[in-house]
């Protein structure tokens, strides 16, 4: 039986046999499932070339796109490690600025007033399954992990002002300081015990900025008789 | 089989839609992230395993038509999860298996859409790096050759005789096969 090496393959591919040697080979194709299937193999391969070696000019403007995304989305790409050797001076000049930070007077306003434990469902005495998941997220500081679970829970109960005031709190924690502010505002405007709560955190989000016009207007919105005035006003004398 | 409607994710992919591209980061990207970080990788492995899931579900959309029937969600996110395991593999490197992406809506099509993607990209990349393989010459002839000119067309632009380049076309095709079955080193 005859034995079709790699060169006997391309020249079938590229219409190179001569008909008798095409119909011998064809007929052992048939026959021979190991050589059919290298056949299909290279096959595909050449397809795949022929789709993807043309230039593609809408996914270079994708991947453009994606890049710009990236950097947003994933703030440290593109860091590189340095060489201490080389740049000593500059990572002692790094060293003493970080020093500065951690012993001045904190200004994460985030870190330091942002982190709540989220009430469990149960001890409100709910039965969402979704809170109850966000809820071990949350007070684990996994709020990305959090944020699925109370995206379902407001899909479920649009109505939710404790998955909505919750939500708020962990898209300020992930940067999306957008959605947090539409979710926070929803819950203010509405009359839960979270409304003022709410308007607390619209404060804090603000004074992180160092918005401090911002953070003023919405402390000034949380009255003297409700339980959050008290860390209200600790927020307003640090500003 | 009925299309699902997140398929929406993948027509906005394909029309570089800014604002699909940005919703699908704001709902997948911290996710993402904090997975990869706490396996093993790093947020730089993080940005690239994102770009590149992003791009693999676009190429298979462009060049197979994927149309997508099940919900988007759990499809991407496993096809992060694949490919970010295929490449611990790679760095010899062991997943941190505790921390698993959760995902809801898991049905049979989430799988096979999720690993079909992966499988078939993995393919085509590694197809385009046999290829790269090839001498400048080879590369030139079998380009052209599959542009699907006519052979003594590309001869002429290529100022070689038409034996000389149906010759040399079989040969470095011959190549590719080799480097494609794994026996041409």
């Amino acid at each position: 039986m005859a034995v079709y090496d790699n060169h006997h393959i391309a020249r079938y591919l590229s219409g190179e046999l001569t008909p008798e040697e095409e119909a011998e080979f064809m007929d052992r194709l048939e026959t021979d499932a190991e050589l059919a299937a290298e056949v299909e193999q290279v096959r595909k391969a050449l397809d795949t070339l022929r789709e993807r070696l043309p230039e593609n000019p809408q996914e270079q403007a994708l991947r453009a796109n994606l890049k710009e995304m990236n950097e947003r989305h994933f703030k440290t790409a593109g860091t590189r490690v340095i060489s201490m050797k080389k740049y000593f001076a500059a990572a002692v000049a790094a060293a003493v600025i970080i020093c500065v930070i951690v012993l001045w007077p904190t200004q994460n306003y985030m870190d330091k007033w942002g982190t709540i434990a989220m009430v469990s469902p149960q001890e409100r005495g709910g039965k969402s399954n979704h809170l109850q998941k966000a809820s071990a997220h949350f007070n684990r500081r996994e709020y990305a992990l959090a944020l699925p679970w109370l995206n379902r829970a407001v899909d479920a109960d649009s109505s939710s002002h404790m998955a909505l005031f919750y939500r708020g709190i962990a898209e300020f924690h992930i940067g999306d300081k957008e959605a947090a502010r539409r979710d926070l505002v929803k819950v203010f405007e509405g009359t839960s015990v979270f409304k003022y709560e709410a308007a607390f955190f619209m404060a804090v989000g603000y004074a992180a900025e160092k918005d401090e016009k911002n953070a003023l207007f919405w402390l000034d919105k949380i009255p003297e008789n409700s339980s959050t005035a008290e860390k209200a006003k600790k927020l307003r004398a640090e500003l | 089989m009925t299309i699902h409607p997140d398929q929406r994710y993948i027509d906005g992919l394909l029309r570089n839609d800014n604002l699909i591209i940005r919703e699908i980061y704001k709902r997948f990207a911290a996710r993402i992230k904090l997975y990869i970080t706490r396996n093993n990788g790093s947020d730089e492995d993080a940005a690239d395993i994102f770009q590149e899931c992003l791009i693999d579900i676009y190429n298979q959309a462009h060049h197979r038509q994927l149309q997508l029937t099940c919900p988007f969600e759990p499809f991407f996110l496993l096809v992060c999860k694949r490919k970010w395991l295929n490449e611990l593999k790679k760095r010899g490197s062991q997943p941190v298996t505790k921390n698993e992406i959760e995902l809801s809506n898991l049905g049979e099509d989430v799988f096979r859409s999720a690993e079909l993607v992966v499988e078939e990209e993995d393919r085509a990349k590694q197809v385009m790096a046999h290829f790269e393989r090839l001498g400048e010459k080879c590369r030139e002839i079998l380009k052209l050759s599959l542009t699907g000119q006519a052979q003594e067309k590309i001869a002429e632009k290529l100022g070689v005789t038409y034996g000389y380049f149906r010759k040399k076309k079989s040969e470095c095709l011959s190549t590719l096969i080799g480097y494609i079955k794994g026996n041409h080193h």
